[in-house]
């Protein structure tokens, strides 16, 4: 049975290559639903229209859909409330130097 | 960090092509100003030489790196696909080969080769107008960005327009004032196409490179109305042949512009999540002294408020010089730093994240290579602005050397971000998409 902590470990190797920081320490995961085997990410990015979008939404599936007992993944990004740089965590910090 | 890519940008190479090409002029420009300095920067504005350097830069370099940036900034701020690849791929040839022809014609001094380029480059700007215009969604609200570079794209075209007249009577010779209309040409280049353009671009990436939250946008609006209002008018009346007070007044509101973008990168900078001042802003902050000084110093020219050292020769082609490679070009060599390696990190290396170790974008080039082309390029065009407004060609050779070896250095790294080039280190490095 897949729980929440293991997705968002699963969420730690997921890197943004241009910040060089994980999704679950810069603070652009909102959300994480387990319905059985189905499991729904609510996510953010920096700033709306990241480039990284497509990319990045693509690698959380991967990520999340490796784990054993997940039989389907859904990536919603949102918008609402904006990420702003208060929602990193203290390491994150550290790596970006704020 | 919209503004670079999304599902709505164009494939990589698209821009990158301009890009490419508009970095291998850039290597050229400096190599030529370091082997013809002296003539080139001997304060005779409209030498042979010196016309085919200054094309050399605004068309070669900077016109054709602006271009591919279009291509790639503008559908995504109109969060709209590109209307046709295919023609922004048919714009490249006419944009290259006009830039060559005007350069080769205005140094070996043959008007038809450079009127037949101007014609290239005219059908290169209005590829790549219709291009961008009818990539606008129906009732589709642009957002000031994009109206800002959409009015860049409009001064383009005036700018080439202009050209073609004066191409026009070297070939014909109808024009009474032709220095007056030159200052126009280059007013309307200057002001209008490259400035609007990386002022609204600026305003675009320079927070999302800085991580920069929580500032005040409300100035954004007055700057570059400021600018493209001041540039225009200027522009208009010193066609008209109006006197020096009159032309003062819309060059004041050009001043404005700039130092209300240099109070708003002030605020942007405080407002920045990321502590570590990155090549992109010390680039900037480069690049905007050397446009705060130039805009200075074309409004005490046009007021003839300048002593006689300054309004001459030698204060004219030091203020050119500082606008072409100061102010835009070395903040498109700091953009480039980033916006290059991205795009070919998004082409080779999006897909094979998560399946194999890659590497992190910064990754991509060696930080020694972009500090030497910092200070080598920053060194060496300030240098030379000074040695030129000072007339010492002794020491402007010795400085464009210096910048010669900054841009060898910035190229160097281009290569190895284009080529693959680098070792990339393997140890300690974070793995971007799903970790292995």
């Amino acid at each position: 049975m897949v729980s929440e902590e293991k997705v968002r470990e699963a969420l730690r190797r997921v890197f943004d290559p241009e910040l060089g920081l994980n999704v679950v320490d810069l603070g652009l995961i909102y959300g994480i639903a387990i319905d059985g085997g189905r499991v729904r990410v609510t996510m953010t990015l920096t700033t709306q229209g990241c480039p990284l979008q497509h990319a990045m939404t693509g690698w959380v599936r991967e990520a999340v859909a490796a784990l054993d007992g997940v039989a389907a993944v859904d990536v919603d990004v949102v918008f609402t409330p904006p990420w702003t740089p208060e929602r990193m965590s203290e390491a994150a910090r550290q790596g970006l130097g704020v | 960090m919209e503004g670079l890519a999304t599902r709505k940008a164009p494939p990589a190479w698209l821009p990158l092509r301009y890009m490419v090409a508009g970095m291998a002029a850039f290597l050229l420009l400096h190599g030529l100003l370091a082997w013809q300095g002296d003539t080139i920067l001997g304060g005779l504005t409209t030498a042979p030489l010196t016309l085919a350097a200054v094309h050399l830069a605004a068309v070669g370099w900077g016109t054709l790196v602006l271009m591919g940036a279009l291509y790639q900034l503008v559908p995504v701020l109109l969060n709209a696909d590109l209307h046709s690849h295919a023609l922004g791929r048919a714009g490249f040839w006419p944009a290259v080969g006009g830039a060559g022809m005007l350069v080769g014609g205005f140094w070996a001094w043959q008007p038809a080769l450079v009127a037949a380029g101007g014609i290239l480059v005219a059908v290169a700007a209005l590829l790549l107008a219709y291009n961008l215009l009818r990539s606008i969604p129906p009732a589709a609200r642009l957002a000031l960005h994009g109206r800002g570079l959409l009015g860049a794209v409009a001064f383009f075209l005036l700018t080439v327009a202009w050209g073609l007249g004066l191409a026009g009577h070297l070939l014909w010779g109808y024009l009474d004032a032709m220095p007056r209309q030159v200052a126009v040409h280059a007013t309307l280049g200057l002001l209008g196409w490259f400035s609007l353009a990386i002022m609204s671009a600026g305003y675009r990436l320079i927070p999302m490179f800085t991580l920069a939250h929580g500032y005040s946008q409300a100035r954004q609006p007055l700057t570059l109305l400021a600018l493209a209002a001041g540039a225009a008018m200027t522009a208009a009346l010193a066609a008209l042949g109006a006197g020096p007070v009159a032309v003062s007044l819309p060059a004041l509101a050009v001043v404005a512009a700039f130092a209300l973008f240099a109070l708003d990168m002030k605020e942007i900078l405080r407002a920045r999540r990321r502590r570590r001042l990155e090549l992109v802003t010390r680039f900037a902050l480069a690049s905007l002294t050397a446009g705060a000084l130039g805009a200075t110093l074309v409004w005490v020219q046009s007021a003839t408020l300048a002593p006689r050292w300054l309004s001459g020769p030698a204060g004219l082609t030091a203020t050119v010089y500082l606008a072409l490679a100061g102010w835009v070009s070395l903040m498109m060599v700091g953009q480039l730093f980033k916006i290059v390696p991205f795009l070919i990190w998004l082409d080779r290396y999006s897909e094979r994240a998560g399946r194999e170790r890659v590497p992190l974008v910064s990754e991509l080039f060696s930080p020694l290579l972009g500090e030497l082309a910092l200070w080598g390029l920053v060194t060496g065009t300030f240098g030379t602005a000074l040695a030129v407004l000072s007339g010492q060609p002794g020491l402007a050779r010795a400085t464009e050397a210096v910048a010669f070896l900054g841009a060898l250095a910035f190229g160097g790294a281009m290569a190895q971000v284009i080529l693959g080039l680098r070792v990339i280190p393997r140890q300690g490095s974070p793995v971007p998409g799903k970790g292995v």
